[in-house]
Formats: structure tokens, C-alpha cells, sequence
């Protein structure tokens, strides 16, 4: 009896069809879509609580007065980051909750799927942050943008930096880029290049895949390269690396300018403390204005008071546009989408609470863009954001540091032995994670698809016993110890049951589907839990130097670490009877049964020695990266690569492929670019696989 | 149940189905349900490979990344039809799924797995870091923006979302038909074959590298007519979505969760699973992030522990603790 199931469905969707939402008198509806989940939730939620703090003022204040004191209600529309969401959420915010206008949605890709839909069943739309400049370029009756475009913010950045030559007297003639590739990135560095002024040479333009886990090819490369401008867009999680990257090698310049997505966000500053200090960076808002518009003041005080954290530009932009939209309310008196419209294309505010956003005034083009924007440039030095430009804004006591401090003293000291090492320790890494999924291969067989989640959970078991107790050595064997239990538990709960179902010879596919099930599980349990926040753990750092080698004193113990495992775990194998009891299940399980070894519980410890590396590797690297409930997918496709390339079961196998793995990605990386670097591990994968017709010459027993 | 009374009932679902614009105008469900029957049809196109077939591929994004990519781009750059780009765009997915079959085919059961993840990633971060090739501007990263021309049933484009709504399941009805048929085709019997034992089937005289091509091409191709559909309704195609994992990753869950290897199976899935997901997404706003995910995982975990065959595997009885209350000793 099939079909039945499906009439079932079918009717409980012509049930959900009849539910209406019930409209009140008295409120204005305002649709708001933003990344509520998703990797950019963070700022999803900063810009909602800007926007909630407005809504409250508002109400607070009487409402809208022309509509007889009505309501502000803010219905909220998750895109999770995704175009087709975004559209389909705008979709339910005009249809069934009638809203009377929109506003969204941060990610640029949303933003035109979105307006799209507004503009199709006329809808007024005002754009929250995304810069794209196609957003207003579509010849759209309906879509409104108060905030700056990519060119403005282009602009801005380029008297800056003209500004700051003419003042020094001295003569950048080089400059770099570094972006993500994505569509923010790459609209960022294009404009950059279209506007750069005459005189400078390019002699870098680096573009790398957003969750990237290793920039010291890239920081090496601008150490090499000795741009004079440096001009970085990255989002938070890998701005963090790609800071640090870049203060381990060195790098300095006489400028080093950032797009600001990754300063604007605290976490960023929680994780790289003064890493990140003398770079300029750009935002929309900045709480360092009031100090020259002391209006201001009471606003951020409030808020503070409020969220208990200080206003940032996400929610200072959010709170604003609320205001520039409740302003163009008042004057339209009315609800109806032509009325506001009209309202807002006729809006010209020269003060109020949206001069928040630093404008001479605000007002729309015949695109619905505000020509008059600009954005203040910060600079951070010693902890304290000051702003530098446009002048206008600009804390008048504070000169900006240029050159950067430290620029023209470091030597160009690049070995070219500097990328292998960078390699090597980079292979550490792959290695240290790749132990645990080799040793559960090697004895069930099983493509533990959980590793990465695993990982994560050991990382967040870091953050949480560094919070308690400070950094620590010991931090590794608890993780590994907690790890172990939850291995333990995975296998007896979820997989033993499945081994003794399939024949032995054979890879259990099922096995491979419920770790992937147990990943979306632990992933996702962990947003829940902890929150979609990058944070990151302290450790004491140094650089060593070898000769003209440099090498950070972690990465090394990472690497020594991975060697100690892999030998202690080759160790267990030989010497131990539990890895006795570990081959001889690998070998025939059943053969191992009559010799009165209890399978299940053999496999239990296997999986869980594999989870305890997890967690001594998690504790190891957490300093090293971010702690996110999404960082183990940054590990796990990797891992897997170097596993199979080191012939499956084969730890010594694993190890060497790791090394071999993170020395091609560096030489790559340092020879050609980031992007190739990223893809030449499946181009190996996949030359290996043609090479060897059989497929590779899997062991069918766990090897040291 | 006889195969008539299936047939019937089947075909009434169909109509209701089809009727459901006539009796629902809110966009926003329409819009939802467009996606719930899309999910149904990628689930039951990546069922011709990876249930019928057994190859379990966790890379379908490849052929439906090419599908959105050919018709946008095919439109954008040489003002072709995407009704002809649709059809292009499958006959492109075809030929490349059966290019990277010949080396992935070499692997076996998880093996195989990892490498359709590897082609995937590959086709992504290559397609993501291409600005141009052979003159065509693929615009990397940005991805590519479909002008919107209105209402143009012609042009694969309408203001009404019924009109995609009954595309949808047009495309659904079409897939279930041709699985049903080529289940029952020699085909359908040696891909069973070697789902079972593919060294058997060999013995047996299959040729199991071309049925094991047949399939990928077909599924292939399928998928990729989805990814037309998708770049058509949203017009906007993303790289880092249309190529990437995760939707690989919902694909074949959705398709496993249902059970896979039957027809009922995916679309079953997609049918129950997608419409929890966006009501559980609506009803607890965005104050739970990702909790659909959640609930794929945990669906997953079951059926699989459970549920080897899927939610039409189930034998929908009482629970055995009841049943001595029933029937008196």
C-alpha cells in the first residue's frame, strides 16, 4: 500500500494550504530576510539585533504616527545564506504575512533572488549591507539601497591611500590582493584593480576558496613578493587564519588594507588579539563616531545597556535602515506598497537616528541608490580603534601609523626550503587527523564520515577546559580520553549492529550512511548548543628559526605529535594485545571470535582510539584554526583523500601521504596559486585512480 | 494491492497533485511545494544509480550544477531557448557523468563514493575559480544572473508559480515513469544484478561497465534537466550551491531515507522529509539553526539502523507489544 502514503502528504499539504495568518490593526508588518542560519549567522543575528533595538525605540516612541500611532512588527525570514530560500522566503513574507515592505538580506546572491520576487509583486525592498553594485543596476522600480555599493567603498579606500602617500612623502609602486573567491571577493578585488591609480604594479593577485585551512602559502608568497599595499577581503573565519598566517611570516608593508568584513565582526578580535593591529579597515558605522557626535552617545549607551555589548556596524547599519524605512512610513501615511514607495523614493534625511550611517544626507537615485555614501577607515593600534579617513569623520588626534611599523626591517630571508617546511607541517596536521580514520578503516572497514564532527566536538572540549583552566598540556589526553567514550559509545550504539549484518569482505556502505547521518546530527547539535560564533583558543606561540627557516613552535609540536602517534599507535598494533585483538578482527572476525575475543567490544575500542586521536588532534590545532561547529568538514574530504592515497589501511601509509599531500599543496601554493594548490589533491586522487586500472591495492588488514 | 488499482490510485494522486494550483494560490506554498516535488525528482534521478544500480554517488551536484550552468549560460551568452538549453544541458551531464565513470567505475562501494566527492569538489572549485573559458564568460565565483523576461512560458520563465509547480511535477511523474520502465527493462534486471554481485553479474555474461555507464548517464542527465528547472525558477545560479556537497550530500539522503532502490522509495523521502524540514523551519523560526539538517541526520541514522530498505520498506503494522492484547492465546 503505497499510494496512499503519498495522498496523505498531499492532503496534509492542502491542510497547511488552508491555515492563514491572522492580520491585526494596528502594526506594521515589515518582512526582514537575513542568514539566520547557515555560516554567516553570526552576523545574521548582529544585524537583527540592530534592527530589534530600533523596532523597540520606535514603538516605545509612539510608532507611526501617521498610521495612528501603529506598530512596527518585524517578521523575520531565515535564508539560511541560500538564493533559492531567500526567494522563497520572500515569497511566504509578501504572500502570507502581507508585509508592507522588505528589507535584506546581507549576502549579495540572496539579495537579487530576493528583490526579485519584491519587484515582481511590487513590493518596496530596502538592502541590508550587501554591496554588490548589480543590485541597484537592474533597472528595478522597487529595490532601495541607502548603504555604500563595492565602488564606493573602492573609492574611499583609494584617497585613503593616496591621501597617506601624499602626506609620507614616500612612493608605494607594488601592491598585492588577497581575496576569497567568492562573489563578494571577487567583485571586491576586481574593483580594486579598476580603480587602483596610475603608477602602481600588481604583483600579486591571489584568490582563495572561502574555508581554506592553510594561508601559509599565501603569506609566504607576500613575503616573497614584498608588495609595498596589501589589500586583503576576507570574511571572519578566514580572516582569522590568514591574519595569523601572515603575522607567523612576518609580512608587513607600508599599508595593509582590509574590506573590514572580518574586523567588524568581535569574534575576529577575541581570536587574533594585536595580530590584527595597523591593518585599515573599512565599516559602515563605527562606535568610535561619537566621539565626534556626541548625539550619538546615548544611543550606544543604551544598546549596550540592552544587549550587554558594544553596537557593532552590522547593527548600527540594521538600526539605521529601520529608521530611513519608518521615516518614509510616516510620510506615506499609508500601507499601501505604492504609497511607501513613492515615500521612500522621495526620502531625504539630514538628521535623526539614521545619521547613524555617516552620510551627508540620505536620499535615492532614480536606481534607488544613495549617492551621497561613504565609510569611515579605521585603524587599530595597540587595542584602540581610531578612525583615520574621510577626514571628515576622522579623530583628528590620532595621525595614521604609515608606513606599518617593522616595514623595510625584516630582511627578505625566503629559503627555498621555507614552502617544504610549511609543507611538512601543514602534512602534521592532515596526518594528525587522518590516524583515526585510517586505524577505523583498517580494522571495520568503515568510512567514518563522523571524523570531522568528532573533531569538532574535541575542539569545542579544548575551548571549554582552556576557558576553565588556561591553556595546558594535559588538555590533549583529556580530550582524547572524552573522545574515546564517545567513539566507544558511536560504535556500540549505532554501528556493531550493522557489521554483523553485512559479510565481512565487504566495505559496509550502510556503516559509511550513518556516520554521514551521525555528522549531520553533531554538526548541527552543536550549532544549537553553542552557537554559530567563531571562537578560538589561546596558546603561547614562538617562532623558531633554523637558518633562514622559520617554523612556529606549535605547528612543530602538531607535526612531532603526528610522528609520536603514528609510532605509538604502530606500537599498540605489534606489541599489545589489545592490537593483537585489533588485527586479528581486521583479518577474519570470525575466525577471531573462536578464539574467544569479543568482537564487539574489539570494535568498540577501535573506534574508540580512532575518536581519542581526534580529540588529541583537536586539542593540538584548535589554537591553530577556529572552533566552529563546521570545522571538521575543513579537515574531513582532506583527510579522506590522504587516507586512500596512503593505501587505506596503512598508517605509516597515511602519515607519508599527508606529508607528501601538505608539500605538494605548499610548493603549489607557492609556485602557482591557492585555488590550484586546493584542487591539484584531487587531480592527484583522481591521477592515482587512473594509474592504477585496479583500483588502489587496498591491504585487506589494518598495517602499521 | 494489483498492479491496476496501483496504477489508478497512482494516477489519481497525479491529478489531485496536478489540481492542487486550482485549490492553493498562495505562492509561498506553491513555491514550497515546487522544491519538495524538485527534491522528489533529483532523489529518484540519483535512485537510477545509486538504488537501482547500488553505486552510491555522493557527487549528483556535478550534473546538476551542469544542467543550471548550460541553459543560464546557453540564454545568456547565445539567447538560446532554455527549453532547448534544458535538453542540451542533460546531453552535456550525460556525456560528462559517463566520461568520469570510466575512471570511477574502477572503484567499488565506499571506495567509489569518495571518488564521485572528488570529482564534485573538483568541478566546483574549478567552475567557482573560472572566470573564462573558450571565450565564455562563466564569471567564476559570482555566478550567473538570468534576465527576467516577465511571463514567457516560451522562455522557461512565467510570474505564476503554478506554472513551475506543474513542471515539477511533470518532470517528477516522468522520472517515476521511466524508473518504473527501465526497472522492468533488461537493464533495469542486470543493474539489480549487479547491485547484488557485480562480480556475478559479470559472470553471467553482464556487461557491467556499460550498464553500470547506462546508468550514470541517465541519472545524469536527469539531474541535470533538475538543475535547469532550478535555474529557471530562481533565476540566479550559485556555484558554491549548485556544485556543492551538501546538496549531494540531501540528494542521496533524501533518496535512502526513502528507500532506495525502488521507485516509491526517493520520492516518498523527498515527500515526507522535505515538508518536515520547512515546517519545522517555520514553526521554530530561526530560533533553532539547522535543526532540519537534524532531523535529516537522525532520519537517516534510523532508517538505516532500522529501516534497511527505507520507509516503504517498512511493513506498516502494530508494534509487536500489542499485538498479544489483540489476539487472545
Amino acid at each position: 500500500m503505497r499510494c496512499p502514503r503519498i495522498l496523505v502528504t498531499l492532503a496534509w499539504l492542502l491542510a497547511a494550504a488552508t491555515v492563514t495568518a491572522a492580520q491585526s490593526r494596528g502594526e506594521v508588518k515589515i518582512g526582514v530576510i537575513l542568514p539566520l542560519s547557515g555560516a554567516v549567522a553570526p552576523t545574521g543575528g548582529e544585524l537583527r539585533r540592530g534592527l530589534d533595538f530600533a523596532t523597540a525605540e520606535i514603538n516605545a516612541n509612539g510608532g507611526i504616527r501617521s498610521l495612528g500611532g501603529a506598530r512596527l512588527t518585524l517578521v523575520y525570514g531565515d535564508s539560511r545564506g541560500m538564493p533559492e530560500t531567500g526567494m522563497s522566503e520572500a515569497e511566504r513574507l509578501i504572500l502570507r504575512e502581507n508585509v508592507a515592505a522588505l528589507m535584506g538580506a546581507f549576502q549579495s546572491s540572496v539579495t537579487m533572488t530576493s528583490s526579485e520576487v519584491a519587484e515582481r509583486y511590487a513590493v518596496p525592498y530596502l538592502v541590508l549591507v550587501s554591496v554588490a553594485p548589480g543590485i541597484t543596476q537592474r533597472g528595478f522600480h522597487w529595490t532601495f539601497r541607502a548603504t555604500e555599493e563595492a565602488n564606493v567603498d573602492t573609492r574611499v579606500q583609494m584617497d585613503y591611500l593616496t591621501w597617506l602617500v601624499k602626506r609620507s612623502g614616500l612612493h608605494p609602486r607594488t601592491v598585492a590582493l588577497v581575496s576569497e573567491n567568492s562573489e563578494w571577493g571577487e567583485t571586491v578585488a576586481d574593483l580594486t584593480r579598476k580603480f587602483l591609480p596610475a603608477g602602481y604594479e600588481v604583483v600579486l593577485d591571489e584568490r582563495y576558496t572561502p574555508g581554506t585551512s592553510d594561508f601559509n602559502a599565501i603569506a609566504e608568497k607576500l613575503h616573497r613578493t614584498r608588495p609595498d599595499v596589501i589589500f586583503l577581503a576576507s570574511y571572519v573565519a578566514d580572516g582569522i587564519l590568514l591574519t595569523r598566517a601572515l603575522a607567523e611570516r612576518h609580512v608587513t608593508a607600508m599599508a595593509i588594507l582590509t574590506r573590514g568584513a572580518e574586523h567588524g565582526d568581535p569574534a575576529y578580535h577575541a581570536a587574533v588579539g594585536d595580530l590584527g593591529d595597523y591593518q585599515s579597515w573599512m565599516v559602515p558605522f563605527h562606535p568610535a563616531e561619537s566621539r565626534r557626535q556626541p548625539w550619538m552617545e546615548p544611543i550606544l549607551a543604551e544598546y549596550r545597556r540592552r544587549s550587554g555589548a558594544e553596537m557593532t556596524p552590522y547593527a548600527a547599519t540594521a538600526y539605521a535602515n529601520l529608521y530611513i524605512l519608518s521615516d518614509a512610513l510616516e510620510r506615506a501615511g499609508s500601507m499601501s506598497h505604492e504609497k511607501i514607495r513613492a515615500a521612500l523614493a522621495a526620502t531625504k534625511i539630514t538628521s535623526g537616528r539614521a545619521m547613524l550611517l555617516p552620510y551627508p544626507s540620505i536620499e535615492f537615485d532614480e536606481h534607488g541608490q544613495n549617492p551621497n555614501t561613504t565609510l569611515p577607515v579605521i585603524q587599530t593600534v595597540r587595542g584602540t580603534d581610531y578612525i583615520v579617513f574621510p577626514r571628515a569623520l576622522a579623530d583628528i588626534s590620532f595621525q595614521p601609523v604609515f608606513p606599518l611599523p617593522g616595514w623595510g626591517e625584516h630582511p627578505a630571508t625566503s629559503s627555498l626550503l621555507q614552502p617544504v617546511v610549511n609543507g611538512v607541517t601543514t602534512g602534521g596536521v592532515y596526518a594528525l587527523f587522518a590516524l583515526g580514520l585510517s586505524l577505523v578503516f583498517g580494522v571495520m572497514r568503515i568510512i567514518n564520515f563522523a571524523h570531522g564532527s568528532i573533531l569538532m566536538l574535541g575542539m569545542f572540549a579544548a575551548y571549554w577546559m582552556a576557558g576553565l583552566t588556561g591553556a595546558a598540556w594535559w588538555h590533549a589526553l583529556a580530550a582524547g580520553a572524552l573522545l574515546f567514550i564517545v567513539g566507544y559509545a558511536i560504535q556500540r550504539l549505532f554501528l556493531n549492529s550493522l557489521l554483523a549484518r553485512e559479510p565481512q569482505t565487504v566495505e559496509p556502505v550502510s556503516a559509511l550512511l550513518v556516520t554521514l547521518g551521525l555528522a549531520l546530527v553533531l554538526d548541527n547539535a552543536a550549532l544549537l548548543i553553542f552557537g554559530a560564533d567563531y571562537v578560538s583558543v589561546p596558546a603561547a606561540r614562538r617562532t623558531l628559526h633554523f637558518g633562514s627557516v622559520l617554523l612556529d613552535s606549535r605547528r612543530l609540536a602538531v607535526l612531532c605529535c603526528a610522528l609520536a602517534l603514528t609510532f605509538g599507535l604502530a606500537l599498540l598494533l605489534k606489541r599489545t594485545r589489545v592490537g593483537l585483538a585489533f588485527r586479528a578482527v581486521a583479518q577474519d572476525r570470525d575466525a577471531a571470535a573462536l578464539q574467544g575475543i569479543n568482537v564487539n567490544h574489539t570494535y568498540a575500542l577501535a573506534f574508540g582510539v580512532g575518536a581519542a586521536t581526534a580529540g588529541i588532534a583537536a586539542a593540538l590545532i584548535a589554537p591553530l584554526y577556529y572552533v566552529h561547529p563546521t570545522v571538521g568538514t575543513m579537515f574531513l574530504i582532506k583527510g579522506y583523500l590522504v587516507v586512500v592515497l596512503g593505501g587505506m589501511a596503512s598508517l605509516r601509509g597515511t602519515l607519508a601521504a599527508a606529508l607528501v599531500v601538505g608539500v605538494l599543496e605548499a610548493v603549489l601554493g607557492q609556485l602557482v596559486s591557492a585555488n590550484v594548490a586546493d584542487a591539484s589533491v584531487f587531480v592527484l586522487f583522481i591521477l592515482v585512480l587512473l594509474v592504477r586500472p585496479s583500483g588502489l591495492a587496498v591491504r585487506r588488514a589494518i598495517r602499521a | 494491492m494489483n498492479s491496476r488499482a496501483k496504477t489508478v490510485c497512482v494516477a489519481a494522486a497525479l491529478l489531485a497533485a496536478a489540481a492542487l494550483p486550482l485549490a492553493v494560490h498562495d505562492a509561498y506554498l506553491l513555491q514550497v511545494a515546487t522544491m519538495v516535488l524538485l527534491y522528489a525528482y533529483l532523489a529518484t534521478s540519483w535512485n537510477v544509480l545509486g538504488g537501482f544500480a547500488g553505486q552510491l554517488s555522493l557527487g549528483h551536484a556535478t550534473f546538476f550544477g551542469t544542467g543550471a550552468y548550460v541553459t543560464a549560460l546557453l540564454e545568456i551568452e547565445k539567447g538560446v531557448n532554455p527549453w532547448i538549453g534544458m535538453l542540451l544541458g542533460a546531453a552535456v551531464a550525460a556525456l560528462l557523468s559517463v566520461i568520469l565513470g570510466f575512471p570511477s567505475f574502477r572503484m567499488r562501494g565506499p571506495y567509489y563514493t569518495l571518488t564521485t566527492i572528488a570529482f564534485a569538489e573538483l568541478t566546483r572549485i574549478g567552475v567557482m575559480n573560472t572566470r573564462q573559458v573558450l571565450g565564455v564568460d562563466l564569471r567564476g565565483a559570482r555566478g550567473l544572473l538570468i534576465p527576467s523576461l516577465g511571463e514567457a512560458p516560451l522562455h522557461f520563465q512565467s510570474l505564476h508559480k503554478s506554472f513551475y509547480y506543474e513542471i515539477a511535477l511533470g518532470l517528477l511523474a516522468v522520472a517515476v515513469l521511466l524508473s518504473t520502465w527501465l526497472r522492468r527493462r533488461r537493464l533495469g534486471h542486470e543493474w539489480a544484478a549487479i547491485h547484488e554481485d557485480e562480480q556475478a553479474a559479470a559472470c553471467i555474461g553482464i556487461d557491467v561497465p556499460r550498464a553500470k555507464l547506462m546508468a550514470a548517464a541517465i541519472s545524469g542527465a536527469m539531474t541535470a534537466i533538475g538543475g535547469s528547472l532550478y535555474a529557471q525558477l530562481v533565476l540566479y545560479v550559485d556555484p558554491g550551491r549548485v556544485f556543492g556537497l551538501d546538496l549531494s550530500v540531501e540528494i542521496a539522503a533524501l533518496a535512502l531515507v526513502g528507500g532506495a532502490g525502488t521507485v516509491a522509495g526517493p520520492v516518498a523521502g523527498a515527500l515526507l522529509l522535505r515538508p518536515v524540514a520547512e515546517w519545522v523551519q517555520w514553526v521554530s523560526g530561526s530560533n533553532f539553526r539547522g535543526l532540519h539538517l537534524l532531523i535529516y541526520g537522525v532520519a537517516l541514522i534510523v532508517v538505516v539502523t532500522r529501516y534497511p530498505l527505507g520507509l516503504v520498506g517498512i511493513r506498516w503494522t502494530l508494534p509487536k507489544w500489542r499485538r498479544p492484547r489483540r489476539q487472545p492465546a
